[in-house]
């Protein structure tokens, strides 16, 4: 690439100030610099794919649509008669199944299909004993959603004759709802005949 | 600790089963814009005289614009989570595009996305389009300074200026971005940049957000390569830009091959403070010996706070493409001010601009556009803006001036 490419992005090396900084406090800098715009990122810090837009598209979306955002859909895709429930449940069906599906291994207390509640017993594994384990799903939309399902995990160990309560980790929380998700999508593409 | 963790194996085990498969259902999606406008201008009109100044004998001073687009967009996702899809942006107006961009489409590329980021390829913006911040990118109605006057303004004198604030390869300055005289009602701002070279074919990787960074990297291979044409000159002969005024030889300007267009754009909030910083540049290689290669690069800012937004650029196109040691003055620089209430948005934005013309002496121009516009319904915008542009020759032959103030009316339909 040129000498010129990028001037604006070598100008710290030619700068009266920062061309005679010592490498490690240019270092210290450049972290405190970076901390400071992930601290102001919109993102919080979150890494996804982007799609940068020209401004004229900017303008033109902000601008809403005629037949609702990003145009009308003519064949395949996300159809959203289908991810409300037409079926007779008070929640979303695929995610309902899906639940069901994904917690069957261990024993159901209570399940309502118009509450969306998925409460379990609790679990305890042959293979451990001395701990259990407790779930709770509560699907909170009629569309298929990324958000439609929050799980709780409770944990106990057996201290002596009595169950403690012990802090259970978000991010196997968090994996189930993965996983129930991933179960409603395949529900759903099963149903679409996709 | 192999007990608690075999006691987490039966849960854990749940959130194992079905992960593999994640595809989505391919989508088509149909889309676009219809657009009228209705412009009047006051000022020079190409001999010198005013526009209008002689019914039926000159330059009429008022036309309509109209200008139609529909996009066809496909989205999909295969079983490992890769996107991928296609866009394509057909011009729909029952004439050719006055940008220069292309006959029957204005942009086609297929694209790939992941966490990994996204490539697009294909007949596209560059990376230096996308990123980029100034004051066009607060500006309302049609875009203000890099809005819709330039369809309508004369460029009397026919000298090449930078009257809109993109880098060469964007501005069209080695097709027909710089040459000719723009023609009120005619429609191709020539003269004015037409953005001629804006979309040709390229390869362009975008990396993912991080903490609202982004960087882009584009290269195109030739600036004549668009579409179905496969330009690859790469010693071609200068292009000449602007017209002969008062017996003074035109500008000359090479095109350009193996060009990389980039930038690095920022987008953060700081309680109910949101800024944007942009870098970005052009590099390519001169076609023409004894030409200076393309080497060109902007810097950008923009600020908001509660409705309002100020934003600015510089930019400076060096001796990007020219011949000789006396023309290094060609840069431009810009602000602008806006404010949205609601449904309601106003804006206020400037342009200043040098460039060397062939005589040693430096041109300027100067253009400042306020626009309104109001969101009437979901997609249909009725939009208002006037602009106040000057044209100001310097040097023997050049040393005269062209000023013009120009109204426009229009809406917008999007779909």
């Amino acid at each position: 690439m040129g000498r010129y490419f990028g001037t604006a992005l070598s100008f710290c090396s030619i700068h009266p100030i920062i061309g005679t900084m010592h490498p490690t406090r240019l270092l210290v800098l450049s972290s405190c610099l970076l901390a400071l715009l992930a601290a102001c990122s919109e993102n919080s810090g979150v890494s996804e794919p982007g799609k940068p837009q020209d401004i004229k598209d900017v303008r033109r979306e902000s601008r809403g649509s005629l037949v609702g955002d990003g145009g009308f859909g003519v064949m395949g895709g996300a159809v959203k008669d289908d991810e409300t429930a037409k079926s007779p449940i008070g929640v979303n069906g695929f995610l309902w199944r899906a639940t069901l599906d994904t917690l069957s291994f261990m024993p159901i207390n209570q399940a309502d299909p118009f509450g969306g509640t998925v409460l379990t017993d609790w679990y305890e594994d042959p293979k451990a004993p001395g701990e259990r384990y407790k779930v709770n799903a509560i699907i909170l939309d009629k569309t298929l959603r990324a958000d439609g399902i929050r799980v709780s995990v409770f944990k106990q160990k057996l201290d002596g004759t009595a169950w403690r309560d012990l802090p259970v980790d978000d991010h196997l929380a968090r994996k189930l709802e993965d996983s129930i998700l991933t179960r409603a999508r395949h529900l759903r593409i099963a149903q679409l005949g996709h | 600790m192999k007990k608690i963790l075999l006691g987490t194996t039966a849960l854990v085990g749940a959130v194992l089963v079905s992960q593999a498969a994640l595809a989505d259902a391919p989508k088509v999606t149909v889309g676009g814009s219809s657009e009228f406008e209705a412009g009047l201008l006051s000022g020079d009109d190409q001999s010198g005289g005013q526009v209008n100044a002689t019914p039926n004998n000159g330059q009429s001073n008022r036309a309509f614009y109209t200008r139609n687009e529909v996009s066809l967009k496909v989205d999909g996702k295969s079983d490992a989570g890769l996107g991928y899809g296609s866009e394509i942006w057909l011009q729909a107006d029952t004439s050719g595009d006055q940008n220069g961009r292309g006959v029957n489409a204005t942009r086609t590329f297929v694209y790939l996305d992941g966490m990994w980021g996204r490539v697009e390829m294909g007949s596209n913006y560059g990376a230096d389009d996308t990123l980029k911040v100034d004051a066009g990118t607060i500006a309302r109605a049609t875009g203000g300074i890099d809005g819709d006057w330039r369809f309508f303004a004369n460029n009397r004198l026919g000298n090449p200026f930078i009257a809109t604030s993109d880098l060469p390869i964007n501005y069209g300055a080695t097709g027909t971005g710089l040459s000719g005289a723009g023609t009120f009602g005619g429609g191709t701002p020539n003269g004015f940049g037409n953005q001629s070279t804006e979309n040709i074919n390229k390869v362009t990787y975008y990396t993912p957000k991080w903490y609202g960074l982004q960087a882009g990297l584009s290269y195109a291979p030739n600036d004549s390569n668009r579409g179905q044409t496969l330009g690859r000159t790469d010693h071609g002969a200068p292009i000449t830009v602007g017209g002969a005024t008062g017996g003074v030889a035109a500008s000359t300007i090479s095109s350009a091959h193996d060009i990389w267009q980039g930038g690095i754009g920022y987008n953060g909030q700081w309680n109910q403070v949101g800024f944007g910083l942009s870098a970005t540049g052009e590099h390519g290689q001169a076609d023409a010996t004894s030409y200076h290669d393309l080497n060109a690069w902007a810097l950008g800012a923009k600020a908001s706070y509660l409705g309002f937004s100020a934003a600015g650029s510089y930019g400076d196109w060096g001796k990007s493409l020219r011949t000789g040691t006396s023309v290094s003055t060609n840069r431009f620089w810009t602000l602008g001010g806006a404010y949205e209430y609601g449904p309601y948005g106003l804006s206020v934005t400037y342009l200043g601009s040098k460039y060397d013309n062939a005589i040693a002496s430096t041109d300027k121009f100067r253009n400042i556009v306020v626009g309104a516009d109001y969101k009437l319904a979901p997609g249909l915008t009725p939009y208002a803006e006037v602009a106040f542009y000057n044209e100001d020759g310097q040097g023997t032959g050049h040393g005269v001036d062209n000023s013009g103030q120009l109204f426009l009316l229009g809406t917008q339909l999007n779909f």
